[in-house]
């Protein structure tokens, strides 16, 4: 009852609501009173009010955000303009008032990025962004100069998706930098980049990326809905969109496919993809995005296509053994002990004997140790992580097969599954196949290889029934399309890949002749 | 979403419901009743099995609403009402006979200790909530397990090939002819499963071509229970193999190879774990899109539950032991299936072209029409 009464509680509206719902006065006193107060608490706004014309009697005042605006920028394009320049136009004594503000936009600001607005919504909007506005007494417009400049990483090769070979570049956090990374690869106009903003008080800006006449309408206009449906305070990370657009809620598997790189992004909006970049997320986000294509990477296309394909089924390999091997351990020592060659079992159950759990709790433990260090590792400085996961994995292996704790077997397959894990191109197919490995293990070490297979069949039965942006989730094996499996499980030679990928229903279909 | 089922996915479907249950018992069936001539019963039983895909394809073509439709319209609304409910009593008992058949084997062979009430209800809670995922979820399903068990049953074939002694095989055709025509008409109901894609007409996605999946998947039927039989008979001789319950799985505990590899149970029983959930799921969607279809329900998922839940106890209570269910398979359930899959709609389809006929008739004004 009282989660009822909260929700159907009607917001509060935020402070200064009004104001920013009110136009621009003409009286720049009337205007400086209410952005005072719109600006009050914000230590870091500069509001330079002075006086410009031939008397210096025209009030002014210049507001920007300190460190979101190029100082010099601001003096040397519009204060310098202003209060010195001005007094050596021609015909300055014969401006009349009413032209003054042209004069200003058209003759002296020397800014190449020059906008208007005139209401105090788009004003404190335009100052968080990073611009400049100049208020002049007497008129009911500011004038908004793109001067924005902040100190931002540099362009780094990516952390997360190392290649050998191919582009050394990744995204940063600035938004412009990463449509430019994108611009300088696909020189064509048909390369669109809609904007958008998201978030009631980050105001984030979003920029929505695709190759008109290949991304097929319905799903950019799909995409551009779902996005424009979004109604939060606050976007930081392209991942709080994912969350937010993709089709099923429930699922630890994921939706739509982050990036850092962008000859991915590039190559994916290629497919007729639709690419999805935030401000401030050096992560890009691609939907629709499908499981299988969870294998590939971007390397295999800058390499030979015979040992790219070798590499592929290694991942699919890999990708069997992350998810399978510990259940398919406990089950067989577990339940079907005949199907180990005798030698082998004997090791085996010689190397078990003292330990004091049964083969399913052992590897619970062990996994569970196994995932402690791997995220240890990931947090701790990274000048001790790496030191710290391996003498953490050894010395603590070590001692717990010496205590009699785990068996050695044990520890070979949580180890290998661990390194089978690490295959993955793309961090959060890994997580999910780390997450869908304890369930399985689960029913291992109560059915054996039927509580395997159950649990597998489940696990097919929920990616079968997914979807990205109504594109089968295990597209394109399931359902099956010829053309497009050739370059999932093996890569294809350049020379056959005569057409984009049926999948995502492109509308130009013909990659070469 | 996109409730269609693909040509592809018809396919496995249709070699799903034909082999499912047919892998288990069909060999040691067959091999009884002919010897070491067996492994040539599937291709011939396979000829009538194609002309049953054919009669199917017609049905299939015949009615884009589906199978109550069409049986109403042949043959009028209480009959066909009849008719249908007989259909879904059968869909029930089909469903349940399946699963008793797979829990029966699994807790003589493989797992002993497990109650048969658990198996039962891991089964159907799995197949029940593939139904309720949807159409695609079970379309998609068969697509993908069809890969995986062609595979691991290659791995099979191949790994046994080295151990085989063709001279088990021989004599050839010891007690002539008439046994093997006998035989092969007896199992012709294997391939009577193909009828179940009738039920799913509405979600077939070009039904006018539905005669190419069903003809692939009886003529990949034939090959790969003819194959099974084939080295069954070849690794044990036909004496041995018949006095096994499950020859196919005894075959495959036989596999020894490079003096490490062996017992690949694991393989085998993936593919029967698949074989049964598809079969038990594809059972239980026919059974509640079918009931649907009766009570005019927008939406079959309501009725999947109670579908189960009317499987699972039938499944326990229907046979006493294995011997009973022995007993009922070998003596009856061909007759059982067809008369539902091979009977009813041969009548269905007769009706069809009669009525056919008749409207043609009117149109044309033929004396026949007006008197």
């Amino acid at each position: 009852m009282r989660y009822i009464t909260r929700k159907n509680q009607p917001s509060q509206p935020l402070p200064d609501e009004q104001i920013l719902g009110q136009k621009l006065d003409s009286n720049l006193q009337v205007n400086m009173e209410y952005l005072e107060q719109l600006l009050d608490g914000c230590s870091d706004a500069v509001i330079r009010k002075f006086k410009f014309g031939k008397g210096r009697d025209i009030d002014a005042a210049l507001l920007y955000f300190d460190g979101l605006v190029l100082k010099t920028e601001a003096e040397d394009s519009i204060l310098r303009p202003l209060m010195l320049e001005f007094d050596l136009m021609e015909n300055t004594p014969e401006t009349k008032a009413a032209d003054m503000y042209e004069n200003v936009k058209e003759r002296l600001l020397v800014v190449t990025d020059l906008l208007e607005c005139d209401t105090f919504d788009k004003a404190v909007q335009h100052l968080a962004s990073g611009d400049a506005i100049l208020l002049i007494n007497g008129y009911d417009r500011a004038l908004v100069a793109g001067i924005r400049s902040w100190e931002g990483r540099k362009t780094e090769s990516p952390d997360e998706e190392v290649l050998i070979k191919g582009p050394k570049e990744g995204f940063t956090e600035t938004l412009r930098f990463n449509t430019a990374l994108l611009r300088r690869r696909l020189k064509t106009s048909a390369f669109k980049m809609e904007p958008l903003q998201i978030g009631r008080l980050s105001k984030t800006n979003v920029v929505m990326c695709y190759v008109k006449g290949i991304a097929a309408e319905s799903l950019v206009q799909e995409v551009r809905n779902r996005l424009q449906k979004i109604d939060i305070d606050a976007v930081l990370d392209a991942a709080y969109l994912e969350e937010i657009i993709a089709e099923h809620h429930y699922s630890i598997f994921p939706q739509a496919e982050h990036t850092e790189r962008p000859d991915r992004v590039v190559a994916h909006v290629l497919e007729g993809r639709v690419a999805i970049m935030v401000d401030g997320s050096p992560w890009v986000m691609v939907v629709p995005a499908t499981f299988p294509q969870f294998w590939i990477s971007p390397e295999d296309y800058y390499m030979g296509y015979i040992p790219a394909s070798f590499i592929r089924l290694l991942r699919q390999v890999a990708f069997f053994t992350a998810l399978l091997l510990p259940s398919i351990y406990v089950a067989t020592i577990t339940y079907h002990q005949e199907m180990i060659p005798t030698p082998l079992l004997l090791t085996i159950a010689s190397s078990r004997e003292g330990v004091p759990f049964p083969a399913l709790v052992e590897a619970i433990i062990m996994e569970i140790t196994f995932e402690f260090l791997r995220e240890a590792g990931l947090r701790m400085p990274r000048a001790i992580g790496p030191a710290i996961s391996i003498v953490g994995a050894l010395v603590i292996g070590d001692a717990a097969v010496a205590a009699g704790l785990v068996s050695t077997p044990m520890v070979v397959v949580v180890a290998f599954t661990g390194i089978a894990s690490f295959i993955f191109p793309v961090y959060s197919a890994g997580i999910a196949v780390r997450l869908a490995r304890f369930p399985l293990l689960a029913m291992a070490g109560f059915l054996g290889y039927f509580g395997i297979m159950i649990g597998l069949i489940l696990l097919l039965v929920h990616l079968a029934s997914m979807t990205s942006f109504g594109v089968p989730y295990l597209s394109p094996l399931a359902p099956a399309n010829a053309n497009d499996s050739s370059d999932v499980l093996v890569r294809r030679p350049w020379w056959t890949m005569k057409q984009r990928p049926r999948m995502f229903s492109p509308i130009n279909r013909v990659r070469q002749e | 979403m996109n409730n269609n089922i693909s040509g592809l996915q018809l396919y496995s479907i249709s070699i799903f419901m034909i082999i499912a249950t047919a892998i288990l018992y069909e060999p040691r069936h067959m091999i009884q009743m002919v010897q070491n001539n067996a492994w040539v019963l599937p291709f011939l039983s396979g000829i009538w099995g194609l002309l049953f895909a054919g009669l199917y394809a017609q049905l299939i073509k015949s009615d884009p609403a589906g199978f109550v439709s069409l049986v109403e319209s042949l043959v009028g609304k209480w009959a066909g009402r009849v008719i249908v409910f007989l259909y879904l009593a059968y869909t029930l008992f089909h469903c349940a006979l399946s699963l008793r058949l797979f829990t029966d084997f699994v807790l003589s062979v493989v797992d002993v200790f497990l109650p048969v009430s658990v198996l039962t209800a891991v089964f159907l809670g799995a197949s029940a909530w593939a139904v309720r995922r949807g159409v695609p979820a079970v379309a998609r399903l068969s697509e993908l397990c069809f890969w995986g068990n062609s595979l691991f049953a290659l791995v099979i074939l191949l790994a046994i090939a080295r151990q085989l002694d063709w001279h088990n095989l021989l004599p050839v055709l010891p007690g002539g002819i008439l046994p093997l025509a006998r035989g092969a008409w007896q199992h012709a109901y294997i391939y009577g499963e193909a009828f179940w894609a009738v039920l799913l007409v509405p979600f077939i996605a070009n039904r006018n071509k539905a005669h190419v999946p069903l003809l692939v998947s009886v003529l990949f039927s034939m090959f790969w229970l003819g194959s099974f039989t084939l080295f069954i008979i070849a690794y044990f001789n036909h004496w041995l193999a018949a006095a096994y319950t499950f020859p196919f799985f005894s075959l495959v505990r036989g596999i020894y190879l490079g003096e490490f590899i062996q017992r690949l149970d694991i393989l085998l029983v993936t593919i029967w774990i698949n074989n049964t959930i598809i079969k038990t799921s594809v059972l239980l969607l026919v059974f509640a899109h079918t009931a649907a279809a009766v009570v005019h329900l927008r939406d079959y998922r309501p009725l999947v539950l109670p579908g189960a839940l009317v499987v699972g106890p039938l499944s326990i209570l229907i046979f006493n032991n294995i011997a009973a269910l022995q007993q009922f398979y070998d003596r009856l359930l061909y007759l059982a299936v067809l008369v539902f899959t091979v009977a009813i709609p041969l009548v269905l389809f007769l009706i069809s072209l009669w009525r056919r006929g008749e409207s043609h008739a009117q149109k044309t004004g033929s004396p026949t029409a007006c008197s």
